[in-house]
């Protein structure tokens, strides 16, 4: 260790060890369900057979599966993984302790308060709640108190970099820092939508407070969060893709400017995006949803600034190693760490990821394929690839450095990446493929009496990744339990791998590192994006709809 | 995964990454053909401008 290396407490590494755990848990829960709806696909319905009367329908288990791992394992995995990033990044501890224990305490209690309903089939409405769908209000009242313990917690972030800020006026942010702060105040705008959804709408229409509501206007609401969320799973990714993946790897950053500089653009550009959700919503004229589609298009432009800083940065790792010609570096890079090739393999499939988004965001195309399972198949390849086999890399080398045991089973962590890589790959492909063929998504397609011939094989695919996926998360969760039970204790304590830069950050712009310009950016180009629309749209609202329970 | 004592790493040669140009450009490529392919699929099934 180098003396500048801030170590971090024993109570510290447990507070982030804690985020790690919960968010674990509902992994292993969540990730029973979807598998069971891949295989529900291909003929072989276990919810009928096995998980009735315990869980009452595929929705309650589509629910499960959404709530938990798209929300729950995602959001106490990044704020445990930014703490870290914090404390690590700033080498200070944080400033107000329990500020963070508060936000975390909360999160558990929304959790816990989201999932009574959602057993109890009161909240089957999945988890981009879909008003007028109405659940009971503890599912709406413990995602929000999911949401402000993860403000809470960002706070705590902060009013720590605010006094490492004051002492340290001139130095560049270490990049890791930089990087989570970007990804909280990203999510803390992201955010005001899903609050103005649940606080002003949804809490109250469910207590009965409120008769009716619009769901169009809630629509907006949620899809002014609904996409920027995806950023707020991907961009912890990226932050270990640019800043761990290649020391992991045995090489340097390629560049720290370009990778400050495309988290800026994430930031300006995550957010004014949600109606390229809302094509097919009667209620938003065209007119915007171009404007909205133009800007998806520009995240195109940091995504290719990320994915070429981050091939470029394993580049200079793999000629490090010896890797000679165009492309044999590639072959040298070290495959048999599971750390690396976790992430290694979630870059790869999250390419495909990122064209299926291109498509996504084309207005013509998008109708055809909006409500069809093509889009289940593209998100699999970002939040449960892109993110969470990059979420389980790294806590292949977070989970020994924090417990000061050696990783449980390393062969067997390669086979689970594996495996992953391949259930997904099948499964996300027949995903894609029916769906163009014109399969519902969102539909139980073993009970649908409409099935025609050529969809056949393509549901045998799905229900086959999926198999192969259950048995990937649950050898995850395997080595995880291993890991911590284990009594091999490492002989020294692991150093955090965060990379090098190939040139020092302190001769990165200064303007890569001040916060108005950007924050003024994003909100004028919100207000340009969204103001005339949610005025309108509020202005002509017809707060007429009743609930429904229609499962 | 971490190393318990990490080397010092890395080419510190600031040369260009010609690989990475490589990996982008086929990038590209199925970019325009999976992107192409799927509005021939969406053609092919008399998708037209006329609806």
């Amino acid at each position: 260790m180098t003396a500048n290396v801030y170590q971090l407490t024993a109570k510290e590494k447990r507070f982030i060890g804690w985020h790690f755990i919960v968010a674990v848990a509902a992994l292993s829960i969540g990730s029973l369900f979807g598998p069971f709806q891949a295989m529900e696909h291909a003929g072989w319905d276990f919810y009928e057979k096995f998980l009735n009367p315990i869980f009452h329908s595929y929705y309650e288990g589509l629910t499960l599966h959404g709530v938990l791992n798209a929300l729950i394992w995602t959001t106490f995995f990044i704020t445990g993984f930014m703490t870290f990033l914090m404390i690590y990044g700033l080498k200070r501890p944080l400033r107000y302790p329990k500020l963070n224990a508060l936000g975390f305490w909360m999160m558990v209690v929304g959790l816990v308060i989201a999932s009574i309903p959602i057993l109890l089939n009161e909240a089957s409405v999945l988890y981009t709640f879909y008003p007028p769908m109405k659940a009971h209000w503890a599912f709406y009242v413990g995602v929000t108190l999911v949401v402000v313990g993860s403000w809470i917690e960002g706070y705590g972030f902060y009013l720590t970099y605010y006094k490492w800020r004051k002492e340290n006026p001139k130095t560049r942010t270490p990049i890791i820092a930089f990087m989570a702060l970007v990804t909280m105040v990203m999510w803390q705008i992201a955010t005001l939508g899903a609050a103005a959804e649940l606080l002003v709408d949804l809490i109250p229409w469910s207590l009965g407070l409120r008769q009716g509501l619009d769901p169009q206007l809630d629509r907006t609401y949620f899809w002014w969060t609904g996409h920027p969320l995806v950023y707020f799973w991907l961009l912890p990714a990226y932050i270990s893709w640019y800043a761990f993946l290649p020391r992991q790897a045995g090489g340097k950053l390629f560049s720290d400017s370009l990778a400050r500089f495309s988290f800026w653009l994430f930031l300006l550009l995550s957010v004014p995006v949600g109606f390229h959700h809302q094509y097919v919503d009667p209620g938003v004229p065209e007119g915007w949803k171009m404007v909205h589609s133009l800007l998806t298009y520009s995240v195109f432009f940091p995504s290719m600034i990320t994915a070429f800083t981050v091939v470029a940065s394993l580049e200079n790792a793999g000629r490090a190693r010896g890797g000679k010609g165009l492309l044999g570096w590639i072959a040298k890079l070290p495959w048999n760490d599971p750390s690396v090739l976790a992430q290694l393999l979630a870059g790869i499939l999250y390419f495909f990821g990122g064209i299926g988004g291109l498509i996504n965001a084309s207005y013509n195309i998008n109708l055809v394929v909006h409500n069809t399972s093509w889009v289940p198949g593209h998100f699999h390849l970002t939040v449960s690839t892109a993110v969470t086999l990059t979420f389980m890399g790294i806590l292949y080398w977070m989970v020994p450095y924090l417990t000061g045991k050696e990783l449980w089973c390393k062969k067997c962590a390669v086979i689970q990446v594996w495996l992953w890589f391949i259930g997904m790959t099948i499964f996300s492909n027949a995903m894609h493929v029916v769906g163009l063929l014109g399969a519902p998504r969102r539909t139980p397609l073993g009970q649908a009496p409409y099935i025609p011939e050529e969809w056949a094989g393509h549901l045998l695919r799905v229900g086959i990744g999926g198999f192969i996926l259950l048995i990937s998360v649950y050898l995850f969760i395997a080595i995880m339990i291993g890991s911590l039970v284990t009594k091999k204790k490492l002989s020294e304590e692991l150093e955090p791998p965060v990379a090098d830069s190939l040139l020092d950050p302190q001769t990165t712009p200064r303007w890569l590192d001040h916060w108005a310009p950007w924050l003024i950016g994003a909100t004028i180009l919100l207000i340009i994006a969204y103001g005339p629309q949610l005025i309108y749209q509020i202005g002509t609202a017809q707060f007429t709809s009743p609930g429904f329970r229609v499962w | 995964m971490a190393n318990k004592k990490l080397p010092d790493t890395g080419n510190d040669q600031h040369e260009h990454p010609k690989g990475t140009a490589v990996v982008m450009a086929i990038f590209m490529l199925i970019i325009i053909i999976l992107w192409g392919t799927v509005y021939l699929i969406m053609l092919s099934r008399g998708v037209s401008f006329y609806g």
